[in-house]
């Protein structure tokens, strides 16, 4: 497989055939709580976008350079999970002195991301490397930079459903529903049309 | 004694109904949505999370005077990793089938929000009998959920309830997260109406019962008054 | 701060705290991970288990070997590992392409004739090995039965699936697993395709040593 065709077969696998909030359903809390309003959705799937991105590029070659090789692989669990709270509590301290302007948008929702399952779903999914294999196809070996490039767009496919949902929830606002469908209930079903929409994802062949 | 039975009692009713981490509080809802295609997975999960659930809860209630306010997180965090870990470590060894069926979402248990909110919120601050209440409270509340709504999922989806074949008819879609998403929220909105009635229904109830407590205390005054005028 | 004032500070016993609960963490892991250890012969003798559900047949009657004289390559699917069972049998473990956003990984057991391949018997694609495949588990034990029933001349035509077939067939409204089939139905013909070509080049080996 060339370099050009494994990345757009990475691009479209991360983005719309194995998204994942609609395929694997990874991240659903953040989904649901932090899709009211556009802009928040927006803010919340960045913030989650870079955190993937970061944890990959620690998490990744601590794996495959230092757990494998010492035999340590069993304890991916412990180490990933305390790697994602460290960056995020870094980052968000970094953020407050770096740019408070930048803090005030995307600081509510740092601390939410550790607890979130698309996080550490990512890293764990990249570890196996066969698996990977399978999702891109034949003849695709992983590496260092086609975990970084699935990190990223697995995280945009996350801001794209968030952004998708958040618009349909800002017009539900304006529907009348009934009293015990308010609020959750009638979000799950209005998630599930955009599942669906995503399922014919499915059909791309590369 | 009284007191103590009827402390256990609110806290197993607020874990399996008042507080079910399911439908009332919409916690955890990755493997949610992610297993209740098939019944059989979704009550593996749940049983999982209850076993989990609660040895972390009897463990961070019995280390919360050791572990400083500052770092309590990052300890409930490594503790729940280890459980987990544990928890992976068994079932790939005696339960292989499940343990094939759960995937990913077995490693996401760490993250599911459930297991670290009861730490943070019940079992730092109680003692060891009662986390442990707790943990297998919220735990059932879990599993029952995640198991009624496997059955439903299945038997739209495929036909079947744990694999025995019921009748013939498949719709394909509630075996995939669209279906999930709908059986989910219209579980959510079944459970919230029923809990309306009832609460509704009670509350009447006792309102009726104190109207005609006031009616018969009424009553016997009007008595009293009245054979206090015949004396 | 001097040194003093840092050991008796918060932070020093936060830091002693948090070490000690991943050590003790880090040393019961270790612990059970010796205890709970599942070698690869198991996990194979695993899926030769599933394969013979009603056979005996066990991890010591089964030798894999990888033909380096056949090519692993095919159209639509890829050979990993075939094993020879004592009782005649091929076990072919291939992955087909095709899935629903992966290949998928399927054991397929093989009969043959001893020169040529006279039917399919157990198909069983795991779930574990397939992380990228999301809707295998929607496939019931019929849809997996229908190979053994549909195999006619080396190909199986399964729900209106052939080699690398696009066609959807009744399986998309009965299932919704449609492409995951599609992938397992690559697989398992593939492993009819390789196994012919297998039988081939040992008989010719066989004459030439002859």
């Amino acid at each position: 497989m060339s370099a050009g065709l494994a990345a757009i077969a990475v691009i479209l696998a991360a983005v719309l055939t194995n998204n994942f909030i609609t395929v694997k359903t990874y991240g659903i809390c953040p989904f649901l709580g932090v899709s009211k309003h556009v802009s928040s959705a927006g803010g919340m799937g960045i913030a989650v976008t870079i955190v993937m991105f970061l944890a990959t590029a620690v998490t990744w070659p601590l794996y495959e350079y230092v757990m494998v090789p010492l035999g340590i692989d069993f304890l991916e669990i412990i180490f990933f999970i305390f790697i994602i709270a460290v960056l995020v509590q870094m980052l968000e301290k970094i953020l407050q002195k770096v740019s408070p302007s930048l803090y005030n948008a995307m600081g509510i929702y740092l601390p939410l991301i550790t607890t979130n399952c698309a996080v550490l779903g990512v890293t764990e999914l990249l570890i196996n490397t066969s698996s990977m294999e399978s999702i891109i196809g034949e003849g695709f070996t992983m590496n260092y930079g086609w975990a970084l490039l699935y990190a990223v767009c697995a995280g945009i496919g996350f801001t794209l459903v968030m952004i998708l949902m958040s618009g349909m929830r800002e017009k539900l606002n304006y529907t009348k529903n009934a009293k015990a469908l308010k609020g959750f209930p009638i979000s799950m079903v209005t998630a599930s049309f955009i599942c669906m929409a995503f399922t014919i994802f499915g059909s791309i062949v590369i | 004694m009284n007191t103590t039975a009827a402390k256990y009692k609110k806290i197993t009713l607020d874990g399996l109904i008042f507080n079910n981490p399911t439908f009332m509080l919409v916690l955890g809802t990755c493997p949610t949505l992610g297993l209740i295609s098939s019944a059989f997975n979704a009550m593996g999960m749940g049983l999982t999370v209850v076993v989990i659930l609660t040895l972390s809860n009897i463990i961070i209630s019995a280390l919360r005077k050791l572990i400083p306010n500052d770092v309590r997180i990052p300890a409930y965090i490594i503790i729940i990793a280890t459980l987990v870990t544990f928890a992976r470590f068994f079932l790939d060894k005696y339960v292989p089938s499940l343990y094939e069926a759960l995937g990913g979402f077995l490693a996401l248990i760490v993250v599911n929000c459930i297991i670290l909110g009861r730490a943070e919120a019940f079992a730092s601050k109680h003692t060891v009998a009662e986390s442990a209440v707790d943990g297998l409270a919220t735990g059932f509340g879990f599993a029952f959920a995640l198991t009624i709504m496997g059955c439903i999922c299945e038997f739209l989806g495929k036909g079947s309830i744990f694999g025995a074949q019921i009748w013939s008819f498949k719709m394909s879609m509630f075996a995939t997260p669209a279906g999930s998403f709908i059986v989910y929220g219209l579980c959510i909105a079944a459970f919230t109406a029923i809990m309306d009635a009832v609460t509704r229904h009670s509350k009447e109830k006792k309102s009726r019962e104190k109207r005609m407590h006031m009616l018969t205390d009424e009553l016997e005054n009007r008595e009293e008054t009245v054979g206090g005028d015949a004396v | 701060m001097t040194a003093k004032e840092f050991f008796h500070g918060k932070a020093f016993k936060c830091i002693i705290v948090i070490l000690i609960i991943v050590l003790i963490c880090g040393i019961f892991l270790t612990f059970c991970n010796s205890l709970f250890a599942v070698s690869d012969a198991e996990r194979t003798d695993r899926a030769i288990a599933k394969l013979y559900t009603d056979e005996d047949v066990h991890a010591d009657d089964i030798t894999d070997q990888i033909p380096d004289s056949v090519s692993l390559e095919y159209d639509y699917s890829t050979i990993t590992t075939l094993y020879s069972v004592d009782n005649g049998d091929y076990v072919v473990k291939a992955s087909g392409k095709g899935g629903y956003g992966g290949s998928v990984v399927t054991w397929i057991v093989v009969k043959d004739d001893g020169a040529k391949v006279t039917g399919i018997g157990t198909v069983l694609a795991q779930s574990s090995e397939n992380s990228g495949e999301s809707f295998l588990s929607n496939l019931s034990d019929a849809n997996f039965e229908q190979f053994s029933v549909d195999y006619e001349d080396g190909i199986v035509y399964s729900y209106g699936y052939a080699n690398g077939s696009t066609n959807h067939g009744d399986m998309y409204i009965s299932t919704g697993a449609s492409k995951s089939y599609r992938g397992v139905c690559n697989a398992v013909n593939g492993a009819i395709e390789f196994v012919n070509n297998y039988l081939a080049a040992t008989a010719t080996s066989e004459e030439v040593a002859a």
